[in-house]
């Protein structure tokens, strides 16, 4: 399997078995006041959501009111995840195990996630062809969430480290985050007193000639 | 309607302020739908509305009221009425608390108990000048409401301005206002056109908000209407974020003491910086420096300024930080995307709202502190386009303003520690940390402010 698979989008949209409607949309009202969400369970997904295609007689603000309600009332699934999407949809049927019945077992013909063959092909299935589709950026889901770890310890480092003078902050920066490209005993700082180099010229020269 | 302002139609302090230091809320819980109706039918005549005091008239005590979603539901409003209220207006406030960055310490299970829990159908609110006409003004009320079979005061909430308008963390609060069509301010407040708390234009003027932003019913900017979900019962009435939020003063002290010996500046200087304005209320986008910063202390500058923008002049944020409250809160003109849009100010025009909030002190609790914050009070007409994006995407984050995680330095703590950024000519930036402790939720409702007739149709139980 292929965690460097390209985000792929899924929209898997089934029909609600007639007369279970209020007890799906109660169902997934149970499943987001749960403290964490269950897609957080499912690998490589970076957005996931259900929702209710009611076509009610519900209004939305500068549209005109719409008369014709739907004859019967879809489940809308979509996801986006660094998956090829079969191994996506195992993914979901490991990750949500009966959350993904509690959802989608108020629709019609689905098997229940104990049925591997069965769950595969019901959402592969019911999958709609996706014809356009934009991702901001090409990371996967680990990558994100490392930048954003690396984002905080920036943000902490910065603020903790202002008192410091340039080489202090240079050293203290390097054994913060510099251990993969500069090991702390290629450090210059030994060999250079303070008085002797204008801070300015040893940021320009010492350090990113070391560090490249 | 949607032209015309009927200002006897419209309750009072919405459109201007009473500019009363006192203010008590009753929140009150009806049983029954007769005991709500019967509240409004009895009290809905004395409430205060829009319309100008004739001069030497002032009353001793105002009267307004509010009403929440459950209180609808209470009085027995039809369901496809109630199903059309906007989802944030129906959705209990405890349930929409981590979208707004309401958890760790401002969790709602830190909150006072009766607030966001849909117990409260009815705020009721009066204020007066003195202290002992707000007594008497509580007394009496409380009198008629424990005459009402079925109804019941659920919690008190009293507030009390603090000497030269300062907030509890000594800044000089509550005067930036947005400028609103067809409203007359004050004539203590300099024209509109050149007060800057309008909407700025690319030509350098500024033009009042459309009325639409605040009273539904009205044109807004976007060129509509809102009337959802009945016009009759939501003309000329306004949604109130009512929004307790707890001030650790010592805290604050000792934040700004450390956020200065980090920076390496003034302490009054780092405390304008987070704000965006002198403690005594001077912008520093017109005055970014000062030689004697030590005597902001006691007095509110009689008129502090509002005439200024933040563009083309100070984009780096050098004068005002791009993360300063007020800055984040009430961008002006400087949400242009790098100069891509031109009349930026119409961004911003969508998401102002009017500020009515005031200091308040609890009694002591069982540690022998006593609790005082801000009860932020705002009108806006679309809860989540207004309150809610200015709360949620421009305090708790820092994406729309370019700054990444930054935060406010006030209320966007939310979910742990970050920081702000303090941008200087030098062009080494300070960075000062956000704590999560030093504004706490204590609860949230949201309510709506009816017309006058709409009041009295309520009363009847016209919308049933
Ligand atoms: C305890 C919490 C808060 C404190 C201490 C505080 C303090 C202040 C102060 C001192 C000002 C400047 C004076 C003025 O313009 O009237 C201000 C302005 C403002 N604040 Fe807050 N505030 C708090 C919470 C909030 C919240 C929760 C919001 C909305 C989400 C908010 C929105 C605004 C707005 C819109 C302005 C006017 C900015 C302008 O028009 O330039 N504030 N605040």
């Amino acid at each position: 399997m292929n965690v460097t698979w390209p985000a792929t989008p899924m929209t898997v949209l089934t029909p609600v078995v007639p007369g279970r409607e209020q007890a799906l949309r109660e169902s997934l009202e149970r499943l987001s006041g749960l403290g964490a969400p269950p897609f957080g369970r499912v690998a490589e997904t970076h957005f996931a959501r259900w929702v209710v295609v009611s076509g009610a007689p519900w209004r939305y603000r500068g549209l005109p009111r719409r008369t014709r309600p739907l004859r019967m009332q879809y489940l809308l699934f979509t996801s986006t995840a660094n998956r090829p999407p079969e191994q996506h949809v195992e993914d979901l049927r490991t990750g949500l195990r009966g959350d993904a019945d509690a959802a989608w077992g108020h629709c019609v013909g689905y098997p229940g996630y104990q049925q591997p063959a069965g769950f595969r092909r019901y959402l592969l299935h019911n999958r709609l062809p996706t014809h356009r589709w934009f991702a901001a950026y090409d990371a996967t889901v680990q990558e994100v969430g490392d930048a954003l770890d690396l984002r905080r310890r920036h943000t902490r480092f910065a603020v903790r480290m202002q008192e410091v003078d340039d080489l202090g902050l240079q050293k203290a920066f390097l054994s913060e985050f510099g251990d993969a490209e500069l090991p702390d005993a290629e450090l210059p700082d030994a060999e250079l007193p303070d008085a002797e180099l204008p801070d300015a010229e040893l940021l320009d020269t010492e350090l990113l000639d070391d560090g490249t | 309607m949607g032209t015309g302002l009927e200002l006897n139609d419209v309750q009072g302090n919405i459109l201007n302020g009473y500019g009363f230091g006192h203010a008590v809320h009753l929140l009150l819980h009806g049983e029954t739908p007769a005991a709500v109706q019967q509240c409004l039918g009895e009290l809905g005549g004395r409430v205060t509305t829009a319309a100008r005091w004739p001069e030497g008239e002032c009353p001793r005590a105002t009267l307004n009221v509010a009403i929440s979603y459950h209180g609808f539901e209470r009085m027995g409003l039809r369901r496809p009425l109630l199903d059309r209220f906007p989802e944030a207006f129906r959705v209990r406030t405890r349930e929409r608390a981590p979208d707004l960055g309401d958890v760790g310490p401002s969790g709602p299970e830190y909150w006072d108990e009766h607030l966001g829990s849909g117990a409260v159908h009815l705020v009721l609110s009066a204020s007066a000048r003195e202290r002992d006409d707000l007594a008497e003004a509580r007394r009496q009320l409380r009198e008629e409401i424990g005459a009402i079979p079925g109804l019941g005061v659920v919690a008190e909430q009293e507030t009390h301005a603090l000497p030269h308008r300062r907030e509890h963390f000594g800044y000089a609060d509550g005067f930036s206002q947005p400028d609103v069509e067809g409203v007359d301010r004050p004539s203590s407040h300099r024209a509109p056109e050149d007060s800057g708390v309008g909407v700025p234009l690319p030509d350098g003027g500024w033009r009042p908000v459309r009325l639409g932003e605040f009273l539904l019913g009205h044109l807004d900017e976007d060129g509509r209407v809102d009337s959802e979900p009945d016009p009759d019962l939501v003309g000329n009435g306004t949604y109130v974020v009512y929004r307790k939020l707890e001030q650790d003063v010592r805290l604050f002290r000792d934040v700004l003491a450390e956020a200065a010996r980090r920076t390496g500046l003034p302490e009054e200087l780092v405390a304008a910086k987070v704000m965006g304005r002198w403690r005594d209320g001077t912008p520093l986008a017109t005055q970014p420096a000062r030689s004697d910063p030590g005597q902001l202390d006691d007095v509110a500058t009689d008129q502090p300024g509002n005439d200024f923008r933040y563009l083309p002049d100070d984009r780096e944020g050098h004068r005002c930080p791009l993360g300063a409250h007020v800055r984040r809160v009430n961008p002006r003109d400087a949400l242009d995307f790098g100069g891509a849009v031109r009349s930026s100010g119409r961004l911003t025009a969508r998401h102002r709202i009017i500020r009515r909030g005031m200091p308040y002190e609890d009694p002591p609790g069982p540690d022998g502190d006593a609790r005082r914050g801000l009860l932020f009070v705002c009108y806006n007409a679309d809860i989540a386009r207004q309150f809610e994006t200015i709360q949620a995407h421009w305090c708790n984050d820092g994406d729309t303003f370019g700054l990444g995680d930054d935060r406010d330095w006030f209320i966007g703590g939310a979910g742990g520690s970050g920081k702000m950024t303090i941008p200087t000519r030098d062009g080494r930036p300070r960075f000062v940390e956000v704590h999560p402790d030093l504004v706490v939720t204590r609860g949230t409702e949201y309510l709506f402010a009816p017309g006058m007739r709409a009041l009295r149709g309520l009363a009847e139980g016209a919308f049933g």
